[in-house]
């Protein structure tokens, strides 16, 4: 095929394009699966037709590099980005924020590179603040984690495929996850702004609240923290610290890097929030009282695997050492509908988030 | 039916592997990267290098955090001083 014929069908002259048998869709899935571009779920074939109008869609030049990704260093332009997210099944006024979350997760301090070949179960975590989460139809309530709806699903999924097509890291080659998670699949949710007493995860980090932004963050995946009598605010963060201050979490055996993530249900927001506790008092709080014991760290899983802080290094075993170096290492989230469950997820501990806005 | 690549282009200065080198006489260095048995297979590696192929040891550094990249006087020196340089275990 021509540059000239390239041209004709599509905006950039700078895709690849591939032939594939124009059979059944059973034919086209398995044309996709032999030649390792997919994540094991059925895929809608990214045709020229579909690209074009995701392309469009973006509204930027289709040939714009997004980000090289690790570990082949596969240029992410908007023309493959889209191509992965029309597989992924977003529909095309996703591509903003699919874009911004590819753009966000190759940020230096998210440390692809770790995150896309760690043994631990990491996925790309995506949280979604702004307007944008309502327009397009999020689910920031109930079950926001999963499954139902279409547009946390797929985006995550798009940065998956993103991670798996233009990076190159598939599992056992290249991706070296022992086990993985589920969330490498997709993992994507926005803000229960409307119930987060204290401003949202964006506005925390310096955005206003009409400003459309994507967080990514290596994260395992959430992990239940089951409250239902404490109705003062002590009594359930110190269940939440209880929780958190997990010896076989990455976090405390990797210090200086990572951070905390605390999914708060609005319930335990709004009761804690009652209690007169603000974002930087829960954090000072969970600082405090999520702790281990030096013991615990000295017989932990990591414990000769760096240089660790002088102050960790003393005598007494007993000593109660933080998990996190820091107490806005704690990034706090309100999600989900009605109920006592929150979550956390710790981190890998080689990489931090990366919040940008959605242009 | 004709698609769109989801793959990409990789960029050109990324995408050549060095060429392999003859292993004879080599300075074999180590980056250490902290993972529990990494300095262990290093060293036997390294003296295999040196019995098999009269291979030289070269220095060996310890990477200060497991999980982040050693620091670039770490790569330079490693570079400037061995011709091959043991990394990446992932035990």
């Amino acid at each position: 095929m021509t540059g000239a014929e390239k041209n004709s069908l599509l905006i950039s002259t700078d895709s690849t394009l591939a032939e594939i048998p124009d059979g059944s869709y059973d034919e086209i899935w398995e044309a996709i699966e032999e030649r390792l571009w997919g994540d094991g779920l059925p895929v809608v074939p990214p045709t020229v037709d579909r690209v074009r109008r995701f392309v469009r869609a973006a509204n930027r030049a289709p040939d714009e590099v997004i980000g090289v990704l690790p570990l082949r260093a596969g240029k992410a332009t908007v023309e493959v980005i889209a191509a992965n997210a029309v597989m992924a099944g977003c529909r095309p006024e996703y591509m903003p924020v699919v874009i911004a979350a590819v753009k966000a997760a190759t940020m230096p301090q998210v440390n692809l590179t770790a995150l896309q070949t760690t043994t631990h179960p990491a996925g790309a975590l995506i949280i979604v603040n702004g307007p944008i989460r309502n327009q397009l139809g999020m689910n920031a309530g109930a079950g926001a984690f999963g499954p139902g709806n279409r547009a946390n699903a797929t985006i995550g999924r798009a940065l998956r495929l993103v991670m798996l097509n233009v990076g190159g890291a598939r599992p056992g080659a290249g991706d070296y996850a022992t086990q993985g998670q589920p969330g490498k699949y997709t993992y994507c949710v926005p803000e229960n702004e409307e119930a987060n007493p204290w401003g949202s995860l964006a506005q925390a980090r310096g955005f206003g609240q009409q400003q459309n932004t994507v967080t990514v963050a290596p994260a395992e995946s959430p992990h239940n923290i089951n409250e239902h009598v404490g109705e003062t605010a002590p009594y359930i963060l110190e269940n939440i610290a209880a929780t958190i201050a997990n010896p076989g979490a990455n976090n405390p055996h990797t210090m200086i890097i990572p951070e905390m993530w605390l999914f708060l249900c609005p319930e335990h927001a709004e009761a804690i929030h009652r209690g007169g506790f603000d974002r930087i008092s829960v954090q000072r709080f969970l600082y405090e009282h999520a702790r281990l014991r030096l013991a615990q760290y000295q017989r932990g899983p990591m414990w000769g695997m760096h240089d660790w802080p002088i102050w960790m290094q003393g005598t007494n075993p007993d000593a109660q050492l933080p998990i996190v170096i820091e107490p806005d290492r704690f990034n706090i989230v309100v999600l989900g509908g009605a109920g006592k469950h929150s979550s956390w997820a710790p981190t890998n501990g080689g990489g931090r988030s990366a919040t940008i806005a959605i242009e | 039916m004709l698609i769109v690549r989801p793959d990409g282009t990789p960029t050109e200065e990324c995408a050549k592997l060095a060429p392999a080198p003859d292993a004879t006489g080599l300075v074999v260095g180590i980056l250490d990267n902290r993972k529990d048995n990494a300095g262990r297979l290093f060293s036997v590696m390294q003296q295999e290098f040196i019995s098999q192929a009269a291979g030289r040891a070269g220095p060996a550094f310890q990477k200060s955090y497991v999980n982040i990249p050693a620091q670039p006087e770490v790569i330079v020196g490693l570079a400037d001083a061995c011709d091959l340089v043991l990394v990446g275990s992932g035990d």
